[in-house]
């Protein structure tokens, strides 16, 4: 079983009367540990095909399944569970909460967690520890540099300990050093941590961080292939 | 987290909770002031008795002509002893006051001379606790015999024994007779600094008239009041040749019409309060609802950002129902105390304004937990709706707001 199945998935806005088919039967499986890079032009459907797969949105036709549970018969209660337990976002805006503390924005999921209030410390201070702000643990995440903001929204998404991080070009707002960094991080955590990764990107150079990369052009996979050089922690990073 | 948010916006929440603070400010009042006039009722009975009417000079309509009204004199006060003519009377208490120097041995001091008659000793409790009363005879007579508030015993006889002891009263002589030992105040007179001698002696050699302050009347019992009153004032009007009851000039006043005054004064004031509580909190939850509505419009991304984290609908909603019940409640502690200072001020106003009794401080505990439970309840009503448009939030669209 794969962990994500989509079947053309078809996504339709409808607004003042128009209708703009955004996605047009999109159809692919990403399987559990797997590394997968998503590109496209802009305007493409690549962030709502991720949106519709973060269960964030649902789509007009089609099956999504993820780990075997069906979306269709999900409430949006069910959705909300789902993204808290299984699944992590990184955004290419970081989304952290301003004037609160590093750790208290990576807290933040697991206040919608089952999680027990005792354990949040510990959590949160793992999850920072892995992306290597153990020195900034207390700081204002409003006045941490961008690379540092973006760690931060990866600590944030790993400390429920998800079966999947969704990022949404993540190194889009950030210089290729700093850039770098984040994909290290990511690449370690698929590869030491078994955590699934989709990534989308619009730079081939951090699309080849993954193992495979699937092309969407127009509503529609254009190709999918496996990145034959898959570039690997520390092959250093440039735009 | 609730906090910091409000921190943020900290001036526009303080204008937005003032309407939420005079709200709970008047509901404290309202119910503090009723118990206060409440307990002052309560002493009023407590140190009078019920029953008594109280006939004074005057008809208590403040021209200038009433300051020459005719007193009330001996003459009134054998007529209304009559029994053909005022009934159910148990007690009649003529009230003349002196205030003079009082001397013996080497010291002397001004107090308050109370004339009055045996009946008094009943009606107001004030039986010597040393020594014996004058007797109907004494008052009769005019004898020259005293008895002594505490203070006065104290100050002129120290640890003596003032019995059969002679006092000086401006330039007559006064035999002690009885003392009293320390007693609460109740009504206008303290007897602790008042030397009580007969009304007729007051009268003679004192003040040289007939005439008295007041008189006190005690009708038999709470059902007789109102005819004993209504007696005393056909009476009265006959004594002094009054045809019309318009032109009357005394004042019968009995406990009723007190508690009248009293009750109508308060329903006013009630009602007054009620109003300004009820437009108070309803602009204030609007004011309320407005902050609310712009705080989560200023925060639809971070909602769109909790719900990707996982946040159900009930949880947003619950944040920013939280964050209006904070809000309110805030507001309706400081409406408290401020309530509770406004009771405190009504409180000196009612005694300044009744001379009768003490009315005491008292702010009911259930008003606190009313203040507090109307304060939380404005937050919710008014709370809900924004709530449930941050809830309602598609968490996609609130992620992409800019
Ligand atoms: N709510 C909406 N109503 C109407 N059209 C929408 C809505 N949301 C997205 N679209 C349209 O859907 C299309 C795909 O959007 P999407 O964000 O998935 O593109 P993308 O591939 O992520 O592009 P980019 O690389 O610029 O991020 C765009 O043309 C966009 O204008
Ligand atoms: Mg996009």
């Amino acid at each position: 079983m794969s962990l994500i199945e989509l079947e053309n998935i078809t996504k339709i806005y409808a607004s003042d009367g128009i209708e703009t088919p955004v996605l047009k039967g999109v159809s692919f499986k990403i399987e559990k540990g797997e590394f997968v890079s998503i590109m496209g032009p802009s305007g493409s459907g690549k962030s709502t095909i991720l949106h519709i797969m973060g269960f964030l949105d649902r789509p007009t036709d089609g099956l999504y399944r993820f780990n075997g549970k069906t979306m269709d018969e999900m409430s949006d209660v069910d959705l909300a569970r789902i993204r808290n337990k299984e699944i992590g976002f990184v955004f290419q805006m970081f989304f952290l909460l301003p004037r609160t503390t590093v750790l208290e924005n990576v807290k933040l999921p697991l206040l919608y967690s089952e999680v027990p209030e005792k354990n949040w410390q510990k959590l949160a201070e793992e999850a920072v520890k892995a992306v290597g702000l153990e020195h900034r643990m207390y700081h204002d995440a409003s006045k941490l540099s961008g690379g540092e903001k973006q760690r931060v929204a990866i600590a944030r998404a790993l400390v429920n300990k998800p079966k999947v991080i969704f990022a949404d070009e993540p190194t889009g707002n950030l210089d290729s050093k700093s850039g770098g960094v984040v994909m290290d991080i990511l690449e370690k955590l698929n590869d030491e941590d078994k955590i699934t990764i989709v990534l989308i990107t619009h730079e081939s150079e951090t699309a080849e961080y993954a193992e495979r990369i699937i092309k969407i052009k127009d509503g529609e996979v254009d190709s999918d292939r496996i990145v034959e050089n898959r570039r690997k922690i520390g092959d250093g990073y440039h735009k | 987290m609730a906090f910091k948010a409000i921190g943020i916006n900290r001036s526009r929440s303080t204008l937005t909770i003032l309407g939420i603070v005079i709200g709970i400010a008047a509901i404290i009042a309202v119910m503090s002031i009723g118990k206060i006039t409440e307990s002052m009722i309560y002493n009023q009975i407590q140190s009078l008795g019920s029953g008594i009417i109280f006939v004074e000079p005057g008809s208590h309509s403040f021209d200038a002509s009433s300051m020459f009204a005719r007193r009330i004199n001996e003459k009134d006060l054998e007529a209304l002893k009559n029994p053909e003519k005022v009934h159910f009377v148990k007690y009649i208490a003529p009230v003349s006051i002196y205030s003079g120097k009082v001397t013996y041995g080497g010291s002397n001091k001004t107090y308050t001379i109370l004339g009055t008659s045996g009946d008094a000793m009943d009606m107001f409790d004030y039986n010597v606790d040393y020594g014996r009363m004058f007797t109907d005879d004494d008052v009769k007579s005019g004898t020259q015999v005293a008895l002594l508030g505490s203070n006065v015993k104290e100050y002129l006889f120290g640890m003596g024994d003032p019995i059969g002891e002679k006092i000086k009263i401006k330039d007559t002589n006064f035999k002690v007779i009885g003392y009293y030992n320390d007693r609460a105040q109740k009504g206008m007179l303290d007897l602790n600094k008042t030397v009580v001698i007969p009304y007729t002696a007051v009268n003679r050699y004192l003040k040289g008239t007939d005439t008295f302050e007041q008189l006190a009347v005690k009708s038999e019992s709470d059902s007789t009041v109102g005819a004993t009153a209504e007696d005393i004032r056909y009476t009265l009007r006959e004594t002094h040749d009054i045809d019309d009851p318009s032109k009357d000039d005394f004042s019968v006043a009995t406990p009723d019409d007190f508690m009248k005054q009293i009750g109508s004064v308060m329903a006013i004031v009630t009602i007054l309060l009620t109003s300004v509580a009820a437009i108070s909190l309803v602009v204030g939850g609007i004011g309320i609802m407005n902050i609310m509505l712009v705080s989560v419009s200023e925060r639809t991304r971070e909602i769109g950002l909790r719900k990707a984290l996982g946040a159900t609908p009930g949880d947003i909603s619950n944040q920013f129902l939280f964050e209006s019940i904070i809000l309110t409640i805030l507001g309706g502690i400081i409406g408290i105390l401020f309530g509770v200072g406004l009771s405190y001020v009504a409180m000196l106003i009612i005694n300044k304004l009744s001379t009768a009794s003490e009315a005491s401080f008292v702010v009911p505990p259930n008003a606190i937990l009313i203040g507090f439970g109307v304060s939380a309840f404005v937050g919710i009503v008014f709370g809900l709706y924004p709530a449930r448009s941050a809830a309602k939030k598609h968490p996609i669209e609130a992620l992409r707001y800019e």
